[in-house]
Parts: C-alpha cells; structure tokens; sequence
C-alpha cells in the first residue's frame, strides 16, 4: 500500500493506495501516529485508490479516531469504493466516522 | 451436468507478508467459478480475517517450528469451500464474542471482529477445533445463479 501525504492550510490528507491489510495497516499505523506527534489534529483519508481493508485496518482508523477525540481534532473519510464501504457497514464503522463522497467535500467539511 | 469437485491446496509459514498470496489464491478460485466481483471481495476479506487469526493468535507461545498456516479450497457446482487450518492451541468460537461497537470503541478489544465479518459475508462458517493436532475454520459462499 502507498500512502500519499498533502496538506492543506492546517489539514493534513492521506491518500492510501493498495490494500489495507493486517501488513499494511503498521505502516499506517505509524504514519498516523507520527502525525499526532506532531499535534496534526485534523485528518482527511482519501480511499478512492484503496482496494481492500481488513478489521487491522479498521482498527488503527479506530483507534487514531479515539485519540484525536481525546484532543479535540477530528478525522474524516471520503471516497470510499462500495466493496470497502460494505466491510464499514457491517462492522458497524460507517456510524463512527463521517464520510464524505469527495476529498474536496471532505475538506471543507474538516474546516 | 455437476462440475467434479476440485480441490486447491496452498501452505505457507505464518507470516503477515503472506496474507496477499492467501487472498490471490482464493479470489482466482473464486473467480474461475463464476462469482461477482462484489462476492470475490467478501471472499477475499474472509479469508484474509481467517489467516490474520491464526497468524496472530494460533501459535501464540508455541515453539518456534512447524508454524504453518494451510488454505484448502474446494469447488462445487454450488458453491467454494474454504479450509484455513493451523495446528496451534485452537480456540473456542462460543467465546469469541461478538464486539458490539459502542464497548468496542471504548475498549478497543482485539478479537471478535475478525471473525464477525466472516459470518456476515460467508453463508455458512463451521469450526472443527483439536488444539495442537488440526484447528478448522470452514468458511461456505454459494454460487447464486
């Protein structure tokens, strides 16, 4: 999986492109941290190049949500693939994160 | 006519690098067959949640050879069969609770989910557990036509 940062004015976005499984979702896992470490408190992904996602990557989306709550900073999803959309669903994620259907949507929103 | 059964074997150590080999193998069964691509991708994450478990859990304190993780994948006219087989320490599926999300959230449990999402996107989930011989999870999606 890639994972392409930009930033704009205070909102830092990740693009991720590939498959986010139990190996991939480390190394998110550790972008994410990293951001949070540098008090980056307002997070937009971009899922429209990504493939796949598993419970792992569920998870440390979950988990930086959790932390970034805890400090008043927010993270926000967009352009999710309808199979990746599903696995939200079910696992009940889709009530837990705002989505939204662009990234442009997306950062206006976080503002 | 009935297809014959065929069966499909692949196994490999328990490493995470190898979950994408376990998941190609399965979707190119899958697809073989005749699934939807919808149902290809549900194929795919359950599989996939399977052979996370057993390489996150199954052998967890266990020496360090003969960690291995076997797919057994077999068609049917009607339907794909998929084995994912460890010979680690098992476990009991009647304990694995299912996570409910507002605690989940809170606690941030490891288990439950994994194993949540097979049930919901396979039709049929059957365990047969003998901890340090065979552990089974049978995951069973029918061909709709």
């Amino acid at each position: 999986m890639e994972i392409m940062q930009t930033t704009q004015n205070d909102t830092i976005i990740l693009g991720l492109k590939g498959r986010l499984d139990t190996l991939s979702s480390t190394e998110l896992e550790k972008t994410l941290a990293d951001l949070l470490a540098e008090k980056k408190y307002k997070l937009v992904i971009d899922f429209s190049d990504l493939d796949f996602i598993s419970s792992s990557g569920l998870r440390v989306l979950l988990a930086t949500g959790k932390q970034l709550k805890s400090v008043g900073g927010k993270i926000v999803l967009c352009a999710l693939q309808n199979h990746v959309k599903e696995v939200f669903d079910v696992a009940g994620f889709t009530m837990l994160f705002v989505l939204y259907p662009s990234r442009d949507e997306a950062v206006k929103g976080i503002a | 006519m009935m297809r014959k059964e065929k069966k499909f074997q692949l196994k490999l150590p328990i490493e995470t690098a190898n979950l994408e080999i376990v998941r190609e193998f399965v979707a190119r069964i899958a697809q073989n067959m005749g699934f939807s691509e919808e149902n290809i991708h549900r194929i795919e994450l359950a599989v996939d949640e399977a052979s996370t478990n057993v390489i996150r859990h199954a052998y967890k304190g266990a020496a360090s050879n003969a960690k291995f993780l076997t797919v057994e994948v077999t068609t049917h006219a009607d339907r794909l069969e998929i084995d994912v087989i460890d010979a680690g320490k098992g476990f009991d599926p009647d304990q694995v609770k299912t996570p409910e999300m507002d605690v989940y959230l809170k606690k941030m449990k490891r288990g439950g989910l994994g194993l949540y999402l097979i049930k919901t996107l396979m039709d049929k989930v059957e365990y047969k557990i003998k901890p340090g011989k065979k552990n089974r999870v049978r995951m069973i999606k029918y061909i709709v036509t």
